[in-house]
């Protein structure tokens, strides 16, 4: 990225991308944390908070040495940043923040560390990958089995508690279907039959599990990311089949949905079939409620440059679904824009990456899966917000909180950053794409 | 890179940054930052500069609502929830709270109450008339005030609600006078505090005993005894009168007066797994019903296809599910008419003609959700049932009642009970009381209540 390397230069000679990015997340932590103690006069709570998060930052920050890292580096420390520092503006209590963050440093650097054995073992071995893929499918089963046990919450069992401590289990299941697909594509040995059928047996597998549970959200992200991604690395014209089956399968459930919703009076609304009926046609039918006008009042509310203490909207579950609302209440519109196109320039990165790079080895499949995942997720709660989606429950990746979410958060930022670290031999420059990227292609 | 990704990497960035994109828009044109539809920003601003005015939580101008007489509950103008200490009144339940995003009809009825359509003056939305009456709601009120309780008078042959009254308790971890911001944060962090009694969902203790007797006089098995002698076990587990049993035969009269565990749990397990099933899909106990106020959640343990003895003796005696103090009116309703009518609290709404009087636009149909529950003669057998039981507490002639104590676990952990009483009232007024306590409380405490109550209703 020539603009971050002019910056360096300007700075120092001997200044790294490495501490660019440092300088850039400690200047980004700072303002956040200065708003959220504007707004909540914590001192003590934001300075704690801001500091634990600005060490996980520049954690980050070493992994990568290029520009195109450090410009993702950047942006994924912006919207985690801005997404703690809502926490502290929601009263989230700080004890469990912290523990929050620090587990989830704990489990992004074992996963960092274990990557490597993972392409060893599973990726370069036929064996490794069709067991791999197999305990994949088992513990899956495991997972929405104990779900069977677990007690409701908002009408979707998608919790454990254990002890006081909740355990999202549906984020399991959705990262071992994220692996999964990495590996379905990484794998040199599985054909494109192959990687069709473990594509749908992932595909119907979760979403039939997810709709028992009651959980769509979850199953709306997991039904996108496997389409978009088997369309995207499929190999012959099965990325369009799969397409096909996905959008008759879904239209199907829609129109079953819409027959027997009328008949389902008196019936048991306990029973599952009866539960998930009730479920697809309110959300397929579902009008502006009055959880979206006060998110669109928040966001008005919000202004340029985010509301004053003094009157707040109280927007519902402004942790989670409607997180992003609340960012642009709290933080203001700007920084609601601000947060869309740190999505966009994500995606320019993943594009800029493709197009770069000759190795199609595991991280690569993997920091695509995970971009994606990350930018639909975010797509729909920010269609959510602004009443373009219906509501369907899934927070917005960083910014929405969450224990499970945010661990799954850092791995996914600690294996996208590290992509492009593998590649930083092939990686050029952003804004000079166009002529050398056809060089190569040529 | 591999020519072949290229149109389709293309293709999808193309697409995921336009939703990005769009966002952006949607999110600006609802911030009201450009002039795609200024009209609407213009009106959320005055809406949002409206509610600044009023330096309260949340008020929106919305229609009148006013009670069966046609007397003013709430006026448009004022303000729902207005300062810390009107957070708990005779009305703040039947009406919901937005803020806490309690059921109620500002939430269940905010669309008709927002439509203007039929306001000559812009900020007034649609009114609504309530089944209601002001005077006994507000009557009820004050005598459950500061307890965590909750009343419900219905009628008998119909599904109008003339008085629906919740109160809360202090919180039991917060002491002196907590403030708005320490219920708040109390309320989303453990006990629920603000959620509606009268809807709230617990087991139902022995007032359950009303619809098993119904089940067992309608299938013939109004004649059956048992030898009580305190306990009896079913699967291997024990169940237990709260009395100390001499191990003489009992019928169903003694068993209903003397509240006998043994006694319904035999019975229930003598009916059988169809037969209680199918009493309990009869009463609309195994579902959720949606009303105008709100959602209630009914759970019963008996939902199963095969349910063993024990689940079967347990829900006959009253601790085999979940229901609220709207359902015990309803047990009651279909064990004395046969029938159960949907509970509702709208009886219409109206509007203002240009001479400012009140103008009739809809009136709420009654419905009837389940019928030919028991026959007509099993109705007066309960009937009976009920009055000796009102008899044995000391209470007039013409109220019939049944008690009962429930065993709960508090959502702090903590074990409690839920105390209950359903009656019935000059043979026109179904009555349920219900209350929750950490210590120990029995459904016959309500007894003075219901006395007062039947007193105010015998004024009515």
């Amino acid at each position: 990225m020539e603009v971050l390397s002019k910056i360096s230069g300007i700075l120092s000679d001997k200044m790294t991308y490495k501490q660019l990015s440092a300088i850039a997340s400690a200047i980004i932590t700072v303002i956040c944390f200065f708003r959220a103690y504007i707004f909540t006069k914590e001192l003590l709570i934001c300075m704690t908070v801001g500091m634990i998060l600005l060490i996980t930052d520049i954690m980050l920050c070493s992994l990568d040495d290029t520009a195109q890292g450090a410009a993702v580096c950047i942006v994924l420390v912006l919207l985690n940043t801005s997404g703690a520092a809502l926490s502290v503006m929601n009263n989230t209590n700080s004890v469990k923040l912290i523990t929050i963050i620090i587990v989830s440093v704990i489990f992004a650097v074992v996963f960092y560390r274990i990557l490597p054995y993972i392409v060893k073992f599973v990726i370069n071995s036929e064996l490794g990958t069709n067991i791999t893929l197999y305990s994949m499918i088992g513990v899956t089963l495991v997972v929405y089995t104990v779900l069977f046990f677990c007690k409701e919450v908002n009408g979707a069992r998608a919790w454990l508690f254990i002890g006081g401590i909740s355990i999202q289990l549906t984020e399991i299941t959705k990262m071992i279907c994220i692996l999964a697909l990495s590996i379905i594509f990484a794998s040199k040995y599985l054909s494109t039959k192959c990687q069709f059928i473990w594509c749908l047996g992932f595909l119907i597998m979760n979403v039939s599990f997810l709709a028992v549970h009651n959980e769509f959200g979850t199953a709306c992200i997991i039904t996108l990311v496997i389409t978009i991604i088997h369309f995207l690395f499929s190999r012959k014209r099965r990325g369009i089949i799969f397409i096909v089956i996905v959008i008759l399968l879904v239209m199907t459930a829609v129109i079953v949905s819409d027959v027997l919703y009328p008949r389902l009076e008196g019936l048991d609304t306990e029973n599952i079939a009866v539960k998930i009926v009730n479920k697809i046609y309110t959300r397929v039918h579902q009008s502006d409620n009055y959880q979206t006008d006060l998110a669109a009042l928040g966001i008005i509310n919000g202004g340029l440059f985010g509301a004053s203490s003094d009157y707040i909207i109280d927007i519902p579950v402004r942790d989670s679904d409607f997180a992003f609302a609340n960012l642009c209440q709290y933080f203001g519109n700007l920084s609601g824009i601000i947060v869309i196109c740190c999505f966009i320039f994500v995606i320019y990165s993943l594009y800029r990456y493709f197009i770069q790079t000759e190795r199609f080895d595991y991280r690569f499949h993997l920091a695509g899966v995970f971009i994606i995942t990350i930018t639909i997720q975010a797509i729909i709660v920010i269609f959510t917000n602004t009443g373009l989606f219906p509501v369907v429950g899934i927070g917005m990746p960083y910014v929405s909180e969450g224990g499970s979410q945010n661990i799954l958060n850092y791995i996914m930022a600690v294996t996208i950053v590290s992509a492009f670290s593998s590649h930083s031999d092939e990686i050029r420059p952003l804004f000079k794409k166009r002529t050398k990227g056809k060089e190569i292609f040529a | 890179m591999n020519i072949r990704y290229i149109t389709k990497l293309k293709l999808v960035s193309a697409v995921l940054t336009a939703s990005l994109l769009v966002g952006i828009c949607a999110n600006m044109a609802k911030a009201g930052m450009i002039a795609v539809n200024r009209e609407s920003a213009n009106e959320h601003g005055e809406m949002v500069a409206r509610i600044k005015r009023d330096k309260a939580s949340y008020s929106t101008v919305l229609g009148d609502i006013c009670d069966r007489n046609d007397d003013l509950i709430m006026n448009s103008n004022d303000v729902i929830v207005k300062s810390s200490n009107e957070y708990d009144n005779a009305y703040t339940y039947v009406l919901g709270n937005i803020h806490f995003d309690t059921p109620g009809i500002l939430n269940t009825q905010y669309d008709v109450l927002t439509d203007t359509s039929y306001s000559e003056d812009y900020d007034k939305g649609t009114g609504i008339r309530l089944t209601i009456d002001d005077t006994l709601q507000k009557s009820i009120y004050s005598m459950i005030e500061g307890k965590r309780k909750a009343v419900v008078v219905m009628e008998k042959e119909s599904g109008r609600i003339l008085a629906m009254v919740s109160s809360y308790e202090e919180p039991f971890s917060l002491s002196g006078n907590p403030s708005y911001e320490q219920l708040e944060s109390y309320s989303k962090a453990s006990q629920p505090v603000w959620l509606n009694e009268a809807l709230n969902c617990y087991p139902s203790g022995s007032v359950m005993k009303v619809m098993t007797s119904a089940a067992a006089i309608d299938s013939g098995k109004g004649d059956f005894t048992v030898n009580d002698y305190g306990s009896v076990s079913f699967n291997g587990k024990t169940i237990s009168d709260s009395y100390v049993a001499d191990g003489s035969l009992v019928d169903i009269l003694t068993a209903f007066i003397k509240s006998s565990n043994v006694y319904f749990s035999s019975i229930a397990v003598e009916l059988g797994n169809e037969i209680m099933k199918d009493y309990v899909n009869r009463f609309l106990l195994n579902g959720r019903i949606v009303t105008d106020f709100g959602i209630i959640n009914n759970r019963s343990l008996l939902k199963k296809k095969k349910n063993n003895d024990f689940a079967i003796g347990t829900f006959g005696y009253g601790q085999g599910g979940e229901f609220s103090t709207v359902t015990l009116c309803m047990i009651v309703q279909g064990a004395l008419t046969g029938k159960i009518w949907q509970p509702h609290i709208i009886s219409g709404t109206f509007c203002y003609d240009e001479d400012g009087e009140m103008e009739d636009l809809t009136e709420t149909e009654e419905k009837v959700l389940s019928e030919n529950i028991v026959s007509q003669e099993t109705c007066k057998a309960v009937e009976q049932l009920m009055k000796a039981s009102a008899e044995d507490k000391g209470l007039a002639e013409d109220v019939g009642v049944k008690s009962g104590t429930a065993e709960i676990t508090l959502g702090n952990g903590i074990e409690g009970n839920r105390a209950t009483m359903v009656g019935i009232s000059q043979d026109k007024y179904i009555i349920a009381i219900s209350e929750i306590s950490e210590g120990t409380l029995y459904g016959s405490s309500h007894k003075e209540l219901m006395r007062n109550i039947t007193d105010l209703l015998r004024e009515y």
